[in-house]
């Protein structure tokens, strides 16, 4: 068995069959033609081995589906075209009209709204519960409860969650344990060591690692591939080649980035901690983050983004501080190379909220951490200094 | 970006200007011909600048411009010109500054199609080359004819790994009016600022480290001052070397990773190198980190760290157990280049290129590039190797 380490460089990778080049070539693909009527019987029967049609995947999204596949550890991975869809193409899987679904209520908007605009209007009802629940999720449970969807940590509020607890209960139950793990990238948490039936990333983030493309992965255990394969084919969803051939390329290098986003994070978290504007650090690897402790005890390490709690400063003086920063980048998405800001609005239903503490969410990039938390304690003065 | 940044900052920043860009990070892929023109005078006013605004594509697109931005700064250098290759970068280089008649002092250690460029383009048109000793140093001065108008220097030399004293030879051209051009690939431009050291034009085969994913073929020449620059900007255009756009994006998407992946590499080959030096079938580690390798000293005085591409000479053993060795290997690949995410070796032949110097045609060499990977696992690998290499797998 291979360490991780060495199948980010490996998985997928088949020069004997792409004329001994490293890479994948990029399929850009739509017929693909056979040399006759008795091999195309062949592949339309075996699909998911076979080069079929473009939409079913290429060599190229095939590539990339298998490193996901051996670094999450799970049997089969899907690809699609964002995280959004990876997140849509494995709760479809499992519900029909009459079905109930779990969300945590720290789920990101995204998801929400496709749970309060689509699956309401198809009849499934959604409930959503607190991520601290851990084994009371049972008093949710109803019995035409077919899935949970968990995301530990929070992408915004970063409450890690008891999944080996959570999914023991569901599986009594028989409800599919889906998991967001776009956070730790497949890389600090295995999601099938801990119960979990369904990995989702948002691919778009850390394999992807460079805000070019938008790309999801879904991946499964052997029982559940055939469910996720026909969810995302009746949806349309695929992974464009180019797009793929960039997340493949990106997992490469995965390792090494990662180990400096966590670095990086650590460094600027921690300076953060000590800063009398700062309320609470919301940073997993710190004792002050919700569920530090399950952190602790199931992950093996932390990616790049974080938030923190402000303490009370009007939105003007947050503004002025977010405004001027110059490495600190304002944009959506995380997980690329560069450092981002981000005022967070959360929606909770089943949790409390304080809003009144301005909450920032940080992804900390491959920059050098001291230019960083230069560009921080400027930000901060202009927060101090606002009037 | 005003305020003086450190190299990761920069290396994340450098060439990125999402104003120009609807806010976007990365510059969008340009595929271009034909650039189109307002006016017929706004088209006139373009031909005066061309090199400086988007005229056409073939001189450059924000894409390639963008890129050519990032590798100036890492390098330390004015401005870059991106070619289509680490050879067409030698090409363009070499013949910005030489003409009919001139004289080139070419190192020795210099890879087959330099040396063939040399010996048959070169020689056709009047230019006369002489090899040079890599380690030669300031001695360098007796080889100086009044003919001789350029120095091309690699260091380390990319399969024997001798380090070059770099500062001794430019202070020495530098007296004559002679250009020193420098491959710089080895280093990547992160562990050898060329430009403090006596370089006058830098040139990388960004297709290794600066790109970095085995998916791209690609040069960047990089000169000190401007003046420089116009005339291997010019050179290279008039030979009609240009960049896709594909190319040049992800060869700047390749920059924004180099820091941690030439860290990964540095560890990985130190490692390895380690492993390869206590083995009773390893004759000498040629690592410039290590004291086996030429010019080991000046390597501590110049370079910042090392690379994953390193050699390894092995005590004697029959060709026929060293391929046995080398093609049963899992994470090793076979090919040319490196700089990449994946673990390479090949065999090296330095004496069936070589002219200066005694060199052994029964020395049997390897070449590692140390991957990406878990160090433990290529270890492993190599371990078996060696067995298979002892006739006992």
């Amino acid at each position: 068995m291979k360490k991780q380490d060495t199948k980010l460089v490996h998985s997928g990778s088949h020069p004997e069959k792409q004329g001994g080049s490293v890479n994948p070539p990029i399929y850009h693909a739509s017929t693909v033609s056979k040399p006759s009527v008795a091999a195309l019987e062949i592949a339309k029967n075996e699909p998911d081995t076979n080069f079929m049609y473009g939409r079913h995947g290429t060599p190229t999204s095939r590539a990339f589906e298998e490193t996901v596949a051996a670094l999450e550890g799970g049997e089969r991975c899907v690809a699609v075209g964002s995280g959004l869809s990876a997140i849509i193409t494995a709760m479809l899987a499992f519900v029909k009209q009459g079905d109930h679904v779990l969300v945590c209520d720290n789920a990101y908007s995204p998801t929400r709204n496709f749970s309060e605009k689509f699956l309401k209007r198809f009849g499934v009802e959604t409930t959503y519960y607190d991520p601290f629940i851990g084994t009371e999720i049972i008093k949710h449970f109803q019995d035409n409860t077919k899935v949970i969807y968990t995301e530990s940590p929070g992408s915004h509020s970063f409450e890690v969650q008891d999944i080996p607890a959570i999914a023991e209960q569901c599986h009594k139950s028989e409800i599919k344990v889906v998991m967001d793990n776009t956070w730790s990238a497949g890389y600090f948490f295995k999601p099938f060591n801990h119960g979990v039936d369904v990995s989702v990333q948002a691919a778009t983030k850390y394999y992807v690692g460079h805000s070019d493309a938008m790309l999801g992965a879904v991946t499964t255990k052997a029982e559940n591939f055939a469910a996720i394969r026909d969810s995302a084919r009746i949806l349309g969803y695929h992974a464009a080649p180019d797009d793929a051939y960039l997340g493949l390329r990106g997992m490469r290098t995965l390792a090494s980035r990662l180990k400096r986003h966590e670095k990086n994070a650590l460094i600027v978290a921690d300076w953060l901690k000590t800063r009398p504007e700062v309320h609470t650090l919301l940073h997993p690897a710190f004792p002050s983050c919700p569920g530090h402790q399950i952190w602790k005890r199931d992950f093996t390490g932390s990616s790049g983004l974080f938030s923190i709690l402000l303490n009370e400063y009007s939105g003007d003086a947050v503004a002025a501080m977010i405004d001027g920063l110059e490495l600190f980048a304002l944009g959506g998405s995380w997980g690329g190379y560069e450092s981002l800001v981000w005022k967070t609005q959360l929606t909770r239903s089943a949790t409390k909220w304080d809003s009144t503490k301005p909450c920032i969410r940080l992804h900390v990039g491959l920059e050098d951490p001291d230019d960083l938390i230069a560009d921080l304690t400027e930000g901060l003065d202009r927060l101090n200094n606002f009037s | 970006m005003n305020k003086p940044r450190r190299q990761s900052t920069r290396l994340v920043h450098a060439g990125n200007h999402p104003e120009r860009h609807l806010g976007v990070m990365n510059t969008p892929t340009y595929r271009t011909s034909t650039v189109l023109f307002p006016t017929v005078a706004s088209m006139k006013e373009g031909s005066k600048k061309r090199f400086d605004t988007f005229y056409y594509g073939r001189y450059g697109t924000p894409t390639t411009m963008a890129l050519e931005e990032a590798v100036a700064d890492l390098e330390g250098g004015y401005r870059s010109v991106s070619v289509s290759s680490g050879l067409s970068a030698i090409v363009s280089s070499l013949l910005s500054f030489l003409k009919c008649g001139d004289h080139l002092l070419m190192v020795d250690a210099a890879y087959d199609p330099t040396r063939n460029l040399c010996k048959g383009f070169l020689a056709k048109y009047g230019i006369e080359t002489t090899f040079y000793d890599p380690l030669i140093g300031k001695e360098i001065e007796n080889l100086i004819s009044d003919s001789t108008k350029v120095i091309f220097t690699e260091s380390p030399c990319s399969q024997t790994f001798e380090i070059q004293d770099i500062p001794a030879i430019a202070q020495v051209a530098h007296q004559h009016n002679i250009k020193v051009i420098m491959d710089n690939t080895w280093s990547a431009g992160y562990f050898f600022k060329p430009f403090d050291h006596g370089v006058d034009i830098s040139i990388q085969a960004a297709t290794k480290y600066i790109s970095g994913h085995a998916d791209v073929m690609i040069g960047m020449v990089t000169t000190k001052t401007s003046q420089d620059w116009e005339i291997v900007k010019r050179t290279s255009s008039y030979l009609g070397y240009c960049v896709g756009g594909d190319d040049a994006y992800l060869t700047s998407r390749g920059i924004r990773t180099l820091e941690v992946r030439l860290e990964r590499h540095q560890d990985n080959a130190i490692r390895l190198a380690k492993w390869f030096k206590k083995r009773p079938e390893v004759k000498a580690v040629l690592h410039p980190a290590f004291e086996d390798c030429p010019g080991h000293e000046i390597w501590k005085r110049d370079f910042s760290g090392a690379s994953g591409l390193f050699g390894v000479v092995l005590n004697e053993f029959e060709d026929e157990r060293i391929s046995r060795m080398i093609d049963g290997m899992e994470l090793f690949g076979i090919g040319f280049s490196w700089g990449a995410f994946e673990s390479l070796m090949i065999p090296t032949y330095p004496s069936e290129i070589r002219s200066i110097g005694d060199w052994n045609p029964d020395q049997k060499y390897i070449r590692i590039h140390a991957g990406q990977e878990d160090p433990d696992d290529l270890i492993a690998d190599l371990e078996n190797g060696f067995e298979r290499l002892n006739g006992k797998a």
